[in-house]
């Protein structure tokens, strides 16, 4: 993360009318470098891509608006993320969603995410994970962040972060077993 | 470290660096094996969650944020121009004000002459027969006394000399109307001593601190009422 402390260094010397261009450029850099994995996460806590993208999009502009509040550049991850829950809770505040049977949809991009069975069933599976397990699963393999980081986050103790890892990782795995079980039987 | 709690750790988060759970590993190779499975599968999530992102992600929210940029300037910009707009207006509202206070002079002639046009029916048709009381009255608040009659006053009143309160007084003369006004002499008027126009002629002469503007008809001799303003007419100084 020394992306940005170069620029950092060289803050001293600037004018104040250089400051908004390297504000600017530190802006494009989180974004390069975070939009990515915000989308990802914003998907799969929505599972719907244009809501997604909206998500993400006023994440990055909250961002922009903070973002001299953001002074440690290795917390950006973590700000970001946390900005992306906090719109998100909003998007439920504003607007009184009418809960959705995930069964009763199909999720997007699972066609050509792969035809393979299993991958299906894995994706129906995680999107129809509980929250609080979903979350610190999407936390780490999404996001990359450490069961440290997702506890602090989440605002939860590490154990119970641990623990719900392991619960949800064991649910997808129990499914994927009956499944795989199920169609070796079913090709024997 | 206990088999429940090395899986669960194992499961959770296969990539734990601790010593006793990385002692574990080095000890056994089916729990080696075991964490390798987990690694296997956390990949496996990976790359499912690895959904494909819409195009041009980051240069779309890029664009979103120049918007809102440029959105924030121009409302700036507009903030600016408002305010500049403001002070236009009010330097606007201002300036004929100030004129009024600051007027540049105008020629005492040409006011007295415009004003007699205006009022020339409206003072003809009044007669108001005033005496020396009535004289009096009004020009006491130019310091001035008249101590004998003026002439045949028709009409004496206050009246309203281009912003400037002036005593208005007409009286017969021979040809027809003449109109002297006494004006404060701090109104800033260009003195002119004699001026005329097509119909009418005048002059102005300083008496106290006022200034006396006869007007009459152009063929009409303003002599002896000048005289008469001078001597009959005590003029405070």
């Amino acid at each position: 993360m020394n992306l940005f402390s170069r620029k950092r260094n060289k803050k001293s010397d600037s004018s104040v009318l250089l400051d908004m261009n390297r504000k600017q450029k530190r802006y494009e850099a989180l974004v390069n470098v975070y939009s990515a994995d915000l989308y990802r996460f914003a998907y799969w806590i929505c599972h719907d891509p244009d809501i997604a993208q909206d998500l993400v999009q006023e994440t990055c502009l909250r961002a922009w608006k903070s973002l001299d509040s953001l002074l440690d550049d290795k917390s950006a991850k973590g700000w970001l993320f946390t900005i992306l829950r906090r719109e998100n809770a909003r998007r439920f505040e504003r607007k009184q969603h009418t809960l959705v049977d995930i069964e009763d949809h199909d999720v997007a991009d699972s066609s050509d995410l792969s035809q393979d069975m299993d991958s299906e069933l894995l994706i129906r599976k995680i999107s129809g994970l509980a929250t609080e397990y979903k979350e610190p699963l999407l936390l780490q393999l999404v996001a990359g962040f450490s069961a440290e980081e997702i506890a602090e986050q989440l605002d939860l103790n590490k154990n119970t972060v641990l623990t719900r890892l392991f619960r949800a990782k064991n649910q997808l795995k129990t499914s994927l077993t009956t499944v795989t079980t199920k169609s070796e039987a079913s090709y024997g | 470290m206990d088999d429940i709690l090395f899986r669960h750790t194992a499961t959770a988060t296969p990539n734990e660096k601790s010593e006793k759970f990385l002692q574990r590993l080095a000890d056994s190779d089916s729990d080696k094996a075991f964490v390798k499975q987990a690694k296997q599968f956390d990949a496996d999530l990976q790359a499912l969650l690895k959904i494909d992102l819409p195009d041009d992600l980051s240069d779309k929210i890029l664009l979103e944020q120049s918007f809102v940029l440029e959105n924030e300037r121009r409302t700036s910009g507009r903030w600016h121009i408002a305010i500049a707009a403001s002070i236009a207006f009010i330097i606007g509202i201002s300036l004929p004000l100030l004129n009024n206070f600051n007027p540049s002079p105008l020629d005492i002639g040409e006011v007295a002459m415009q004003h007699v046009k205006a009022e020339y029916y409206f003072t003809a048709q009044s007669n108001e027969r005033a005496d020396l009381k009535m004289v009096n009255a009004k020009l006491a608040r130019y310091g001035a006394k008249a101590h004998d009659e003026l002439g045949d006053v028709t009409y004496v009143n206050y009246c309203n000399f281009k912003g400037t309160p002036a005593l208005h007084m007409v009286m017969q003369g021979e040809k027809g109307q003449i109109t002297v006004f006494v004006v404060p002499g701090d109104a800033n008027f260009i003195e002119t001593e004699k001026f005329n126009n097509q119909h009418l002629k005048g002059i102005t002469e300083k008496m106290g601190n006022s200034n006396v503007v006869i007007v009459g008809e152009r063929d009409e001799s303003l002599q002896t009422i000048q005289q008469a303003m001078q001597n009959n007419i005590q003029w405070e100084i």
